[in-house]
């Protein structure tokens, strides 16, 4: 499968593919979720489930670079024709579930921050044809917003100096305070703000010097495991445990705080500017299970996008109360994990013995 | 009927052309009578009187010679056409020739151009005016357009390809490069596109500028429109493309980006280092002007709780008597602007000022009194439309202006969060343009970092020893190596 | 795009636009902003909600509506207030909220959970307690400005250069969580047709317990944060000097078991004298010096003793503990902390003597 030159992206761009891939809404949340077990020493689980991702980028571009396609044919040189295109169809139905996941829970924050009485389907209206003319451009495009969703709301960053002022650095005195098993089970829960990183091995083809690639992927990681360990200790140093556990957005919550001259509560133009971070997530989910459709069936992208972006739409429509949100948002993370500690591994295994025997 | 042979029946084409000649209220026929008659005929309109006159009559006068063959031997110029198609010979009169033949039913006629040159003189650009530097503006004429520029690059590598455009107009377009620097994939997509235009007339290049741009529904405009010759000399050694167009005083230039249209040339002028602030004000100015009035109208209408406590009491007395929601207001106020602007533009100079000056004061403070707008926003809606007008390129702010529209709706329905979806849509739109098949948003994406020296700042000219990547050049260091040395 | 794909893609926009066009708007001119709201207690368990709304009338005159009422719950509350209301009333630009002595020492909790809850609210919204009650004092307060901003900069100036320590909901709130350290507010008071600072309220988890007299409000301050600009009034035998722009650091240091742990705390003071009556400052520098660093040690110890002696910890030394404690056990602290050995030590340091000597 030739991707024509036209069509490729930069090396470097990999780094915005997979930073803006991981910080999506799991950054507003994860924070509550994460000091259940290693309390406020949780920050350090999220080093080590940083470094987890990165030795499974490192597995990813193994194979990829044995393979030299992507998921699809990845599938069908590991599992065959025949359960390899199971995979690729319940790898492409996680991705939709990812994406109406993503966009739910954006709408959720949206409709108990700032608009009660909206809609669901009335803010899909808008968001969904933005995507659509997003992924029908080129994966150019697509890419684009990428590297747009990481530049732009970048000085998003500079807020959250603001609640220091409020912080106490003893909250998380002292250090290692937990037991080794803690910190993991906490890394198992932080693992899952990374998750994204696994479409990587659809768009791999597309980039112009695949090989060179890995260390921009790494250095992405880096980053997000960076912003994601710098933000777990503000907070932690800005709320106690207690408090922390009884909020749901952490994040959002502190933006209460920031007063500036002109703007006195910044949370709502935080949340506004959120979206610029959530439509990357969207549109690479999307895009990513529409090049799987293409690859698997050779239904033309276009037309797989309108069907997916239905199946979004009625998604989002179905998970009404919080409730029926979280349970969908359960089965996606148990999903995201099986492909983290399972499906990835398995087929870095796979791949490894298969090369010794054709070697031998 | 008998068969008549070829040329009787040129011949009798070309005599029922000439008599019929007769009957146009524009042509003249003189005669001169020597051993026989020499017929001279002309648009009088096309033709310049007095050189025949004075000049051409006499000498013909003064000239022995039987027929136009020998005429067109003798006579002492270039560009004469000995012509019996009439419809050439036509072509030709139209464009300044006499006709010049002997006898009354001649084979041949001789046609010596004369045309008169009615066009403006040379004077100083006011779209793209500035302070320092160059005094000088495009014309109407192409000849003296190009002349303007092949001065100020005197190189034979300045290359121009000529075509005609318009079934009926045949207007004159030469697209303009510079042979080794300018990437020959661009000059072909130029020269390809023009020549698909299927149309009868061209009256202005912003009619090219139409038809090859990239995305014909975008409200961007995709190629750059330029008045100063400077401009244009500096954007060609840059590795660009020029078009010009007869009879339009504005030169295309391709393959644009988004922060071009936003770099006057007098940026060039003064020192990089005020420049590069002017260039970031004007920047800034572009997003205030299109924003401002959005966040009014989504602050006021949904985000009260974001409005400082110092400055609730101004904004809610200011509204306080103002009967409509913010963003009937803001239509309003923005519409006034606009039909000010719009009325301004389409009276003489002098009566715009008057109308601004009206506009501004009498109908921005009586409505305020009125209490049908709140004054906080008349100097928002002020604001925003002074600084639209900073953008150096016009049709740019045309763009500017119009583009807050959606964006007000949009805020008045969502609030913010339908400001951040509209910047997604303009971001996901300008990502998908493309000027001449090469990204519009560059350097921003693909991020060109060596580009930027030249985008939201201009770095020194030391800084710029290499031709912007985005056009690809054939020759990317503006100076051969060891060249530079020579100058010292 | 195309032409059909075009038509879909401007309908959906278009139908989401339209639709949702009468979305519930909060025009800022046709809403009514509550800037302060005050609770009282008012028979067993009826609440009485006053709250002031400011009304704009021209560029520099406001008016303050006051609204009041009784029920059970505070929302119930406001839906009966918007009864009354020409507009909605809505919570967003809270500045400060006014409790009841009353209604304090029965327990917070009930009566902070709207404000965390509510999305609107901000977490610098300040709170405060009432000696009286809070509809007393909303209704005797006449100001110039709008009730919310006077309130909001009373206290604000006083946290940036007066002896009041760092209050709002985020720290209130933080306070109440925390099973290391209990909250505090400051007390209110009539006084005429303007409020006073009284004091400081501290309390045991979520109910009043304690007032500090705002004299000694200094001492707690330097207790509990590091203070930039305190102010300080020192009287003692027939001394007199007021010390100004005092800066203070402390430090903590943990010792002893676990079981019994020993608390050093030491804070490091650097004035300077403002106002003085009294024999030769040139001879009695040092001693000044020594007499204000044994008056706020004595004080400070008291202080301390004081908040031991009543169970609570509005100094988070708990925080401390714990920071410095491998291992450390919560549900022990509760019962280590009355006779936990806290040891205060002062350095002190009188930098000017204004322009005389």
């Amino acid at each position: 499968m030739r991707v024509p030159i036209q069509e490729k992206v930069s090396t470097y761009m990999v780094f915005y593919l997979i930073t803006s891939v991981q910080v999506g809404v799991g950054i507003l949340s994860y924070q509550s979720q994460i000091n259940k077990h290693a309390g406020h020493d949780a920050w350090m689980s999220v080093l080590i489930a940083g470094l987890f991702i990165h030795i499974t980028i490192w597995m990813i571009y193994v194979v990829l670079k044995g393979v030299d396609g992507d998921l699809v044919e990845v599938n069908k040189q590991v599992f065959g024709k025949v359960i390899g295109s199971v995979f690729t169809i319940l790898y492409m139905l996680y991705l939709v579930l990812g994406a109406t996941i993503v966009i739910r829970i954006y709408i959720e924050v949206v409709q108990v921050w700032m608009f009660p009485q909206m809609k669901v389907w009335s803010i899909l209206f808008l968001i969904l044809p933005l995507v659509f003319y997003i992924i029908n451009g080129s994966f150019r495009v697509v890419v684009g917003i990428c590297f747009l969703g990481f530049i732009v709301p970048a000085f998003l960053m500079t807020s959250f100096l603001f609640p220091l002022q409020y912080s106490n650095l003893n909250l998380v005195l002292p250090v290692f305070d937990h037991t080794f098993q803690e910190f993991l089970l906490s890394a198992n829960e932080a693992a899952l703000s990374f998750i994204g990183i696994s479409v990587l091995m659809i768009y791999y083809p597309f980039i112009k010097e695949k090989e060179q690639s890995q260390k921009w992927a790494h250095f992405g990681n880096l980053t997000t495991t960076f912003i994601y360990t710098v933000l777990a200790i503000i907070t932690f140093t800005y709320y106690n445990q207690p408090q922390l556990s009884s909020l749901k957005w952490p994040t959002l919550d502190m933006w209460k705080i920031i007063e500036m001259p002109f703007v006195a509560r910044f949370e709502y133009a935080g949340i506004s500017t959120w979206f610029l971070v959530i439509l990357p997530n969207l549109t690479l989910f999307l895009w990513a299970a529409s090049r799987m459709m293409y690859r698997q069936f050779q239904v033309s992208q276009q037309k797989s996008i309108v069907l997916f972006l239905i199946a979004v739409f009625i998604g989002c429509f179905f998970m009404e109360t919080r409730e029926e949100l979280e349970k969908v948002t359960k089965v996606f993370s148990m999903f995201g994990r099986g492909i983290l500690y399972v499906y990835i591994p398995f087929i870095f295994l796979t791949y490894c013995l298969l090369r010794k025997g054709r070697r031998k | 009927m008998k068969k008549r042979s070829l040329p009787t029946r040129k011949k009798n084409a070309l005599s029922s052309f000439l008599a019929d000649l007769e009957n146009r209220s524009d042509f003249t026929y003189l005669n001169i009578k020597k051993e026989f008659v020499v017929h001279i005929g002309y648009y009088n309109s096309v033709t310049d009187h007095e050189q025949l006159q004075s000049k051409f009559i006499p000498y013909i006068k003064h000239l022995s010679f039987r027929s136009v063959q020998e005429l067109h031997n003798i006579l002492p110029a270039g560009d004469i056409h000995l012509l019996h198609d009439p419809e050439k010979i036509d072509d030709l009169m139209l464009k300044g020739y006499v006709m010049i033949y002997c006898g009354e039913s001649p084979e041949e006629c001789l046609l010596f151009p004369l045309p008169v040159f009615k066009s403006r003189q040379i004077s100083i650009p006011e779209v793209e005016f500035s302070v320092v530097g160059p005094k000088e503006a495009f014309v109407e004429s192409i000849d003296t357009n190009i002349n303007l520029v092949r001065k100020r690059i005197p190189s034979p590598q300045l290359k121009f390809k000529e075509l005609h455009v318009g079934d009926l107009t045949q207007t004159k377009v030469c697209v303009a490069y510079i042979e080794g620097v300018t990437n020959k994939e661009n000059v072909n997509t130029v020269v390809q596109r023009i020549g698909d235009i299927q149309i009868d007339q061209v009256i202005d290049s912003s009619y090219i500028q139409q038809i090859i741009s990239d995305d014909k529904n975008s409200p961007f405009p995709q190629l750059l429109d330029t008045e100063r010759p400077d401009r244009i000399a500096a954007i060609l050694s840059e590795g660009k493309v020029a078009i010009f167009v007869d009879n339009s005083p504005h030169v295309l230039i391709g393959p644009t980006t988004l922060v071009e249209f936003f770099s006057a040339f007098e940026d060039y002028f003064l020192n990089w280092t005020i420049a590069s602030i002017f260039r970031l004000i004007r920047l800034f100015a572009v997003f205030f002007s299109i924003l401002s009035t959005p966040i009014y109208v989504a602050v006021l209408t949904h985000h009260y709780e974001m409005i400082p406590k110092a400055l609730l009491g101004t904004l809610v007395s200011s509204r306080s008597q103002v009967p409509f929601p913010p963003i009937l207001e803001a239509i309003i106020l923005e519409l006034t602007i606009e039909l000010l602007r719009e009325a301004g533009a389409r009276l003489p100079t002098k009566v715009g000022q008057t109308i601004g000056i009206v506009g501004g004061i009498v109908i921005g403070t009586a409505s305020v009194e009125a209490g049908l707008t709140s004054n906080v926003l008349l100097i928002f809606v002020a604001l925003a439309a002074l600084a639209s007008f900073t953008t150096p390129v016009y049709k740019m702010g045309n763009t500017i202006r119009l583009i807050r529209f959606p964006f007000l709706i949009t805020a008045h329905v969502w609030g913010l969060l339908g400001i951040s979806i509209s910047i997604c849509y303009i971001m996901a739109h300008l990502l998908r343009l493309k000027s001449l098949g090469r990204p519009f948003l560059e350097p921003i994406y693909p991020f060109r970092f060596k580009d930027l020296k030249d985008a939201f700042i201009r770095l020194p000219f030391s800084m710029a020893k290499n031709r912007p990547l985005e056009v690809r050049s054939n020759k990317p260091p503006r100076l051969n190596p060891g060249e530079g040395r020579d100058n010292k | 795009m195309k032409g059909k794909t075009f038509i879909i893609f401007i309908i959906s926009i278009s139908l989401s636009l339209i639709m949702s066009f009468t979305i519930p708007k909060k025009i800022i001119d046709q809403i009514q902003m509550v800037t302060v709201m005050g609770y009282d207690q008012v028979e067993d368990e009826m609440i009485r909600g006053t709250a002031i709304v400011p009304k704009y009338i021209n560029k520099n005159k406001v008016s303050n509506i006051i609204y009041t009422n009784v029920s059970e719950l505070i929302y119930e509350n406001q839906t009966d207030l918007n009864r009354v209301a020409s507009e909605e009333l809505y919570n967003g630009k809270l500045e400060i909220v006014l409790y009841g002595k009353e209604l304090a020492k029965k327990g917070m909790v009930p009566y902070i959970d709207f404000l965390t809850r509510d999305p609107s609210i901000g977490s610098r919204t300040y709170l405060a307690i009432v000696e009286e009650s809070a509809y007393r004092l909303i209704n005797q307060i006449n100001t110039e400005q709008s009730a919310g901003l006077y309130f909001s900069d009373l206290i604000e100036h006083n946290i940036i250069n007066g002896n009041l320590p760092e209050t709002n909901l985020k720290i209130f709130q933080t306070g109440i969580k925390s099973q290391l350290q209990d909250p505090f507010l400051p007390i209110l008071k009539v006084k005429g047709d303007k409020a006073i600072i009284e004091g400081l309220g501290f309390f045991d988890k979520d109910k009043f317990v304690f007032t500090l007299p705002y004299d000694n409000a200094f001492l707690f301050n330097i207790l509990k944060e590091e203070v930039g600009n305190g102010k300080y009034a020192l009287k003692r035998n027939h001394i007199k000097a007021s010390i100004q722009s005092i800066e203070s650091t402390r430090d903590f240091k943990v010792e002893g078991s676990k079981a019994n742990p020993i608390i050093n705390v030491t804070l490091t003071l650097r004035g300077v004298l403002r106002e003085y009556t009294g024999p030769s400052l040139n001879k009695n520098k040092d001693e000044i010096n020594k007499m204000w660093k044994e008056d706020v040690r004595q004080k400070g110890q008291e202080l301390i003793n004081k908040f031991q002696e009543l169970e609570i910890d509005p100094i988070s030394i708990g925080l401390q503990v714990k920071a410095n404690t491998r291992g450390f056990d919560l549900s022990n602290w509760k019962d280590i902390y009355p006779n936990a050995e806290i040891k205060l030590k002062v350095k002190s340091k009188l930098i000017e003597t204004g322009t005389m000597n």
